[in-house]
């Protein structure tokens, strides 16, 4: 390995270490702030759009078990992608339809909760997920191991991809909500 | 259908959808949904409206047309 890709790594592995550090005081931060203000749960709209939110996801998360049984009865897909990868990627497709529908719903935050507080969650997941994936293909030069397409870091670009798109609809919503206070404010 | 009544009265008494919102219990959402006629809001969170907008039930919420 050359001098250049150590240092690459060298920096990314200090980013992780920070990028972690920060995910960890966040997320006590939030839970501490649960604990202070037990008495702002959702309300009622709130928990009314996340019943739908669940059943929606649920019946994706079932979508995808039954695409992920005709995947895996096929024997290009068997060859090239690992069970895990399937599994946790239909996961992630409830997670993420989940998340959608209750931050454009606005039921995603309890009340007083800052949207930024899960926003820099959000991205310090994508980034910590994005370390590996850069660190493997400074390393080997491609997100495949043996032409097949595992956890790490298949999984990791995966999960980067799920939690950019969730800080970009976070954005947007923080974006609309904060044009729609400011119309109510001067209406 | 928007619930102009509503959004009239809380204007009346100067207040935003922030501080309604936070005197019932709920999301500023909720109360703009509310507004808009995008939701339907239980029987519990009327009257913890019109209590604090000093209104009955009939006036915030009753259709006359």
């Amino acid at each position: 390995m050359s001098p250049a890709s150590i240092m690459v790594l060298a920096i990314l592995g200090l980013l992780c270490a920070a990028i972690f550090l920060v995910l960890i005081s966040r997320s006590v931060a939030i839970l501490w702030a649960d604990r202070r203000q037990a008495k702002d749960e959702f309300d009622e709209r709130q928990l009314r759009v996340r019943a739908d939110a669940y059943r929606i996801g649920f019946m994706c998360m079932l979508g995808s078990v039954i695409a992920m049984m005709v995947l895996f009865s096929w024997q290009p897909w068997v060859d090239r992608v690992d069970t895990m990868v399937t599994l946790v990627g239909t996961v992630m497709i409830a997670f993420l339809v989940f998340a959608i529908y209750c931050i454009t719903h606005d039921a995603f935050l309890r009340r007083n909760e800052r949207a930024s507080s899960y926003l820099t969650l959000s991205i310090a997941a994508m980034l910590c997920n994005l370390a590996v994936v850069i660190r493997d293909l400074v390393e080997k030069g491609t997100l495949f191991v043996d032409g097949k397409a595992t956890m790490t870091p298949f999984g990791n670009a995966m999960m980067a991809a799920v939690f950019f798109v969730v800080s970009i609809v976070l954005v947007i919503k923080i974006i609309v909500n904060r044009k729609e206070e400011d119309d109510d404010e001067e209406s | 259908m928007k619930n102009l009544k509503l959004k009239a009265a809380r204007a009346a008494m100067d207040l935003s959808q922030e501080q309604l919102a936070d005197r019932c219990n709920v999301s500023r959402q909720t109360i703009s949904a509310i507004e808009k006629g995008d939701y339907n809001p239980t029987i519990n969170l009327c009257i913890a409206i019109c209590k604090v907008l000093g209104k009955t039930l009939d006036e915030l919420f009753w259709d006359n047309e």
